[in-house]
């Protein structure tokens, strides 16, 4: 039977591989940041690379990451090959992920940059960025993403790191988050200053005033370019030419009605249009990080000062370099020509139409487009969702026709009754049916991708071959703060399981108790971890806490359920025993129920304790405390050595956590 | 009325499980000091009839009064809002003992105090120095006070049996309800539990209703039979009057072979 079974299965994946392969058509992902909820900005961008995918003959598809890092490795290992990243991010991007700038965006009122900002409470009493720098460290203090420009990168340059002030000594909390969470922590009160920038804030005075009237600017940076666009340059010359020709006209071409379209897509994108660019674009950001590093060189306490000489020195003589490739931004003329003749598009609509069509069509004729590219297209036929049904259900059943007919027993075996075969036959049938159903929309198909790319993971391999202790001190007392967020959690799940154990079993409380309690258990078991502790950062600000809270209510779902299993499983005997006495129900429950019960409450306890260790790693993703922040961050800026010393902390952590717990469980039971 | 009222009444009691009627329109009066015998073959209805007397039975809604000492248990299907302390004037003894296993048998003893102490008092187990000392010497009086300290489950089914007449015995019952206690016991224990049943019953006048399937323990150590056959009471008198045709009445004709080889017991 499970040999027949899965013959079937490896035959079916190799059909659906062959399916898949069929596309001939290139495709190009594009990769966006989401700064804010990943789905919104998914949902935006929709239109854009629908419109996209027709007109350029490409199979376009939209990916988005929650953070930078996670565009730029993709973009590193080609599973991206265009991208929407921001300065910082697409710097990084150019070094280290075979990435070059070809657009960049404008506003849809024609601006070419945004600011950085410092928001603070409404009734904080801070009034400038002199009174935020008094470092007396009672200020917890918000920056954005480690990579974000305008959230980190560009406050460091311009405020911290030009009067070499050291944020972590300067405020008592250094925190880092995304804008919207900054935001948010800010109106609310738990941070007392954060950064932030002005498009963040425009797009929320219209979704959210109620959050900005309790918010207050006290800091502006200088202009900074908006975001580029940038692709891998070893994307064919026909290809680059294509993408470039669609960004650069969109939203200004064809007849009234499609720039009508087009301009309704990018207003929602926040975008009038794009402009060209090269990785000249990174030379203001690369500036930005040269004060940077001046200006620590110049303060660094540590430094001798032969080493501090020698470093500014060398920072100086990049920055002559710099303003030498400064003056060959050509690039910008272009942009200014195409500015103008949109700006002469608007004013004059009666006037020739083709302006920046024709100045696009001048500049790419530098590189000019093999002929032959749309022989290549050829359209995917759209399966949608009831054609995967269709064929999932048509494919269960081949398989359990296949099987009823094939599972009838040989002779001189013991009969099989019919309808226990077509039983077996269906359920074999059905679930082959639903992992056909399911191939394309969880990507099986990549599968061959594992052992292509084999050597790309390699490199995440080799840099965890080169550990870096330099921390481990951290990392340690981190982890001790991950098993006391876990330690809390569970003791207050067990506080909030036990009544919840004792009121949904069946030999306790009365249906009409037991029904409620049972949902609000399955209600907490339901939501993940990750999402409690995230409404509880709205209430209790970032932190352990917040962990302690989400592991606390997931886990009482989780306990709530097993005590409840645990109760009805007693024996009847003691309890009516304690009844008999003429003892109250309470004491029934104090006397009979709890003593049968306790061993085994303990030990689901202390499993879940184990259990939550765990998780309590992953919640440092969301800024709640302990290890898992530390390693979320290293993870995003590339620290591998580090990585893998926290990554190995953590496992050895774990496993002593699950070691000591199994041996108090054996003593328990 | 609550010195003159028997130890237990019972009045037009039936009780069904779906179909099956457990027990029909039973009518039983035990007074005080008296030990009785609830006799009679295997679902014939004795156990469901005890615990109706106790209230861990509800019988149907047709049913009279239960009352004990005048308490009243049960009416009409209902428990009565005192049966609490209906229940802690009686002892009840369990076939299979129903002692909380993983607790020391001595706090399984005080358990019986739990009955008159207020709810979260007994919750928070603050017992007095006098159930404490009452413990001690039920212990001791039932012969198994050197077990005190062990957990109930460490304890063989006589001892452990002998405990939950210690429980009785620290409740105060002032009568004791016992459903099958031996028949989970070696004869030597089942020999003790019933002298110390009889015993309590003729030092301390505690009034006994115990069920038994063995007609011969039956005989020794009681004065009345009450015999239940299919859910009715088809005998109810002093223990002598169960002779040979009454027993084969009540135990159906199978019955015969047994006595005509083991003969009637004395």
């Amino acid at each position: 039977m499970m040999t027949r079974f899965l013959t079937a299965l490896v035959a079916l994946v190799t059909f659906a591989g062959l399916a898949a392969a069929q596309d001939e058509r290139e495709t190009i992902v594009f990769g966006v940041v989401a700064t804010e909820q990943s789905e919104n900005v998914l949902h935006l961008w929709e239109p854009f690379v629908e419109d996209m995918a027709r007109d350029t003959g490409f199979n376009v598809e939209l990916r988005s990451a929650t953070d930078y890092a996670g565009v730029i490795e993709a973009m590193r290992a080609d599973q991206v090959q265009v991208a929407w990243l921001t300065n910082a991010s697409g710097l990084e991007a150019s070094r280290r992920a075979n990435a070059e700038v070809f657009a960049k965006f404008i506003y849809p009122d024609g601006q070419l940059g945004y600011r950085s900002i410092i928001i603070v409470p409404e009734d904080s009493p801070m009034q400038d960025i002199e009174d935020l720098l008094v470092c007396d460290g009672t200020v917890n203090f918000g920056l954005g993403d480690p990579l974000s420009t305008s959230g980190t990168l560009v406050p460091q340059a311009y405020i911290f790191a030009d009067r070499g002030i050291d944020p972590q000594t300067c405020f008592n909390q250094v925190t880092s988050a995304s804008h919207e969470q900054n935001l948010l922590a800010v109106a609310n009160g738990q941070l007392d200053a954060a950064t932030n920038n002005t498009t963040n804030i425009d797009r929320l005075e219209r979704a959210r005033p109620d959050v900005l009237e309790r918010v207050r600017t006290i800091w502006r940076s200088p202009l900074i370019q908006t975001d580029p666009i940038m692709w891998r340059t070893d994307l064919s010359p026909e290809t680059k030419a294509t993408i470039q020709e669609f960004f650069l006209t969109y939203g200004w071409r064809g007849d009234a009605e499609q720039r009508a379209h087009e301009q309704a897509v990018l207003r929602e994108l926040e975008m009038g249009g794009f402009l060209p660019a090269t990785n000249e674009h990174f030379l203001p950001i690369m500036r930005l990080e040269l004060t940077r590093d001046l200006a620590e060189a110049r303060s660094d306490p540590d430094l001798d000062e032969a080493v501090r000489a020698e470093r500014i020195a060398a920072i100086e003589a990049e920055m002559a370099e710099l303003s030498e490739r400064e003056h060959l931004v050509a690039a910008r003329d272009l942009s200014a020509d195409i500015a103008m003749a949109r700006r002469e598009m608007v004013a004059n609509p009666d006037g020739p139409q083709d302006q920046v069509t024709n100045l696009v069509t001048t500049y790419l004729q530098d590189s000019p487009r093999p002929e032959g590219r749309a022989a290549q297209i050829n359209r995917r036929p759209e399966t949608g969702q009831i054609g995967r049904m269709m064929i999932g259900l048509i494919v269960g059943l081949i398989v359990a026709i296949g099987l009823f007919v094939t599972s009838k027993p040989p002779k001189y075996s013991p009969a099989r009754m019919p309808s226990d075969r077509i039983i077996d036959a269906a359920i074999w049938g059905g679930l082959v049916g639903l992992l056909v159903w399911s191939f394309w929309p969880a990507e099986v198909f990549k599968l061959p991708l594992l052992a292509e790319n084999a050597d790309r993971m390699g490199e995440y391999v080799a840099g965890f071959a080169r550990p870096d202790f330099s921390e481990a001190g951290n990392y340690l007392r981190q982890i001790v703060v991950t098993v006391q967020i876990a330690l809390w959690g569970t003791f207050f799940a067990v506080i909030l399981a036990i009544p919840l154990g004792l009121l949904g079993a069946s030999n306790i409380a009365p249906f009409w108790i037991r029904r409620p309690v049972r949902w609000v258990m399955d209600g907490l078991r339901a939501i993940n971890e990750l999402v409690v502790a995230a409404v509880f950062v709205a209430a209790v600000g970032l932190g352990p806490f917040a962990g302690v809270l989400a592991l606390a209510f997931h886990t009482a779902g989780v306990l709530g359920k097993l005590f409840s299993e645990a109760v009805e499983a007693i024996e009847e005997g003691p309890v009516e025993g304690v009844r008999a006495t003429g003892a109250g129900p309470l004491n029934e429950v104090t006397w009979a129920v709890i003593p049968q019960v306790i061993p085994l409450w303990a030990s689901y306890a202390l499993y879940r304790f184990e259990s939550n260790t765990r998780s309590a790693t992953i919640l440092g993703l969301i800024g709640a405390g302990g290890i898992g922040q530390v390693l979320y961050e290293n993870i995003r800026s590339f620290e591998y050595g580090k990585t893998a010393v926290v990554i190995g902390m953590i496992i050895i952590a774990v496993t002593l956590v699950d070691m000591m717990s199994q041996v108090l469980r054996k003593r328990l039971m | 009325m609550t010195d003159t009222a028997p130890a237990l009444e019972i009045r037009d009691v039936t009780k069904s499980y779906g179909a099956m009627r457990a027990i029909e329109n039973v009518n039983l009066t035990v007074n005080k000091g008296e030990m009785v015998a609830l006799i009679g073959p295997s679902g014939s209805g004795k156990s469901t009839l005890l615990r109706c007397a106790t209230g861990l039975v509800v019988a149907d809604e047709s049913s009279g009064p239960i009352t004990i000492f005048g308490d009243k248990v049960q009416e009409g299907g209902k428990l009565s809002a005192k049966v609490r302390r209906a229940r802690s004037r009686v002892g009840f003894i369990f076939q299979q003992f129903n002692l909380v296993r993983r607790i020391s048998l001595y706090k399984n003893v005080l358990l019986g105090a739990l009955g008159r102490m207020p709810t979260l008092k007994g919750a928070m187990g603050s017992f007095s120095t006098e159930d404490r000392r009452k413990a001690m010497e039920a212990l001791e009086r039932v012969g198994v006070k050197d077990h005190a300290g062990k957990r109930a489950s460490d304890l063989s089914g006589g001892q452990q049996q002998r405990g939950a007449i210690a429980r009785a015995m620290v409740q105060g019952a002032e009568a004791i309800f016992a459903d099958e206690p031996i028949a989970s016991l070696d004869p030597v224990s089942a020999r003790r539990v019933m002298r110390l049943l009889r015993d309590l019953n003729q030092e301390d006048g505690i009034t006994v209703v115990v069920t038994l399937h063995q007609v011969d323990y039956a005989m020794k150590y009681c004065d009345r039979a009450v015999a239940l056959k299919a859910g009715q009471v088809i005998y109810d008198g002093p223990i002598g009057g169960l002779g040979r045709d009454r027993l084969i009445e009540i135990y159906g004709d199978e019955y015969r072979d047994v006595i005509d080889e083991e003969g009637v017991p004395a």
